[in-house]
């Protein structure tokens, strides 16, 4: 059984957009796979459907096991310390240093403090930036804060990493270093997803691609294969 | 413990909260104490004149009851039976009219020449009754005006109802100021709230990202509301005690003294400030963060 599966799933937003239009979607536990599209494809509802942020019209959703269709709103959070989340903005917390910022994910799942010295340095080191354990977000480049991003959303072990564009905002030497850790996260296990307007990265590496427009699948494929 | 870890991160993150608006949290600390220190002192006040009452207006409870002239000693007697088994009544003593010839001389001398009347003394006999309570003495005055053998009954329960009435003043405008300060209280509280939830909108999503309960997502602006009573309270505690301390040294002996003693700021009363303080605002703040951050 898949890692994620969507049927038939309609994403129709208050105002009548309709996000995503009868999606049929599976992705197996460790794979990784790119969601591409142009603006306003849908890549950020699908996401936001994965974290039961937003519930669909119609369609059924399974997330590690979990039917989100089905899920009581409380039991959401659950679902969430499986599905680890990434995005173009970054949001960390500007008074806490980078230790800081990712022993509060740790706090905010009730993970006792005395778990910190050793499950804060493990995902620091993940992303490479155990050397910045002490330092201030300001006092980091784009691509460091975006892996401290990362740190924080690996430091609870989840099954799945949801990554949207990540890199948007980097330029491409700190893309490649963070899509070269996505990569080793995926190596470890974590199912993938990543959504990108990067062609040349997605170009630049043999994984799946599922390519939307108006909401709708219009390509699914490996490059190379097809 | 993950309990222990949990909770010191809600104080923590509290702690940092109610500094961020500093201002705006002394305007809800003293709000608080305020209202639980006003509470505190016009219940101890009330609390404190039905106490003196006990002591002092026992008086108050005292009727004197003239019989008819007509009444022998043996006729007055069986009235002291049937007054006794009133239930509102505490206790009946039969006095002589010889008795209350004396109680009259002590009571005005020699300007009234006694000696003479001796022979013929044209008091009547009377009874002294103690009511239960000063509330009682208007009732058990009606009751005793429909014995034939009563002619007079000497009191003035207008006293008695005077005092009930301040007592009742007091404790019913301490009630109605409480609740306006409490409201007062609870919107400052909700209004703080909503400005640390709008200063930790990054905080809450991530939180909410990462899988965050709700209840952990509201647990530090529970903690702050609960540290709003704390500080309120204990402030309280603070100037009511200073309050005591100062009146006590000024104030001169007598009534007010009295009062002031009955009002005592023991253990028991640090305790309900304490209390009501906590009850106050973390009610306020648990109300304010289930209205202000939703499930999603
Ligand atoms: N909360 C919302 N209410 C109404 N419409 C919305 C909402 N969020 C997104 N939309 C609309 O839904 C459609 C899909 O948006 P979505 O954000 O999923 O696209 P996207 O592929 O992530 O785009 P981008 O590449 O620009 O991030 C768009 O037409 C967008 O305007
Ligand atoms: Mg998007």
């Amino acid at each position: 059984m898949g890692m994620i599966i969507l049927r038939e799933v309609t994403v129709r937003y208050e105002d009548g957009t309709v996000a995503l239009d009868n999606v049929n979607l599976t992705v197996e536990k460790s794979e990784f796979a790119f969601v591409v599209g142009p603006t306003g494809a849908g890549k950020s509802s699908l996401f936001k459907v994965l974290i039961r942020e937003i519930v669909p019209s119609h369609g059924t959703v399974f997330v590690a096991g979990y039917d989100l269709t089905r899920m009581k709103p409380s039991q959401a959070p659950y679902l969430r310390r499986l599905v680890g989340t990434v995005f173009q903005d970054i949001l960390l917390l500007p008074e806490r240093t980078v230790w800081e910022n990712v022993a509060f994910a740790l706090r905010a799942t009730g993970v006792a403090s005395s778990e910190d010295k050793r499950e804060v340095p493990r995902a620091l080191a993940m992303v490479d930036l155990l050397d910045k354990a002490k330092a201030f977000p300001w006092q980091l480049s784009g691509g460091e804060k975006q892996k401290v991003a990362l740190a924080r959303a690996l430091v609870i072990n989840p099954l799945i990493l949801l990554a949207d564009e990540p890199t948007g905002n980097l330029d491409s030497q700190s893309s490649r270093e963070v899509m070269e850790l996505l990569l080793r996260v995926n190596r470890q296990g974590t199912t993938v997803l990543m959504a990108t307007h990067d062609p040349f990265l997605v170009g630049s590496y043999r994984k799946r691609v599922i390519e939307l427009n108006s909401g709708k699948i219009v390509r699914d494929y490996m490059p190379g294969v097809s | 413990m993950g309990w222990i870890s949990l909770f010191a991160f809600f104080l923590e993150e509290a702690w940092v909260n109610l500094r961020r608006h500093l201002v705006a949290s002394l305007a809800t600390v003293s709000t608080v104490a305020l209202t639980v220190g006003l509470w505190t002192s016009f219940t101890s006040a009330s609390k404190g004149l039905e106490t003196l009452l006990a002591w002092e207006g026992k008086k108050l409870t005292e009727l004197r009851v003239g019989l008819k002239l007509w009444v022998k000693e043996e006729q007055a007697k069986q009235v002291v039976e049937k007054v006794q088994k009133l239930p509102f009544v505490e206790q009946v003593r039969f006095v002589h009219k010889n008795e209350a010839l004396k109680q009259m001389e002590r009571a005005y001398g020699n300007a009234v020449p006694f000696q003479e009347l001796i022979g013929h003394n044209p008091l009547p006999h009377s009874l002294e009754v103690v009511c239960r309570s000063p509330e009682w003495v208007t009732q058990c005055q009606k009751v005793l005006k429909t014995f034939p053998e009563v002619d007079w009954i000497g009191h003035h329960p207008e006293a008695v109802e005077r005092f009930l009435a301040i007592v009742n003043g007091v404790k019913v405008t301490g009630a109605a100021l409480s609740l306006v300060l409490a409201l007062v209280a609870f919107a400052l509280i909700h209004n703080d709230i909503q400005i640390t939830v709008y200063g930790r909108r990054n905080e809450i999503r991530i939180m909410q990202l990462v899988g965050a309960t709700a209840w952990t997502v509201r647990g530090p602006l529970i903690m702050e509301g609960v540290l709003y009573g704390i500080f309120g309270s204990l402030l309280a505690v603070a100037i009511l005690g200073s309050l005591m301390r100062i009146l006590s040294e000024r104030v001169p002996t007598g009534f007010a003294q009295g009062l002031l003693h009955a009002c005592q700021l023991d253990s028991m009363t640090v305790m309900t400030v304490l209390g009501l303080g906590l009850l106050l605002a973390g009610t306020s703040a648990l109300i304010a963060s289930i209205r202000l951050v939703r499930v999603v």
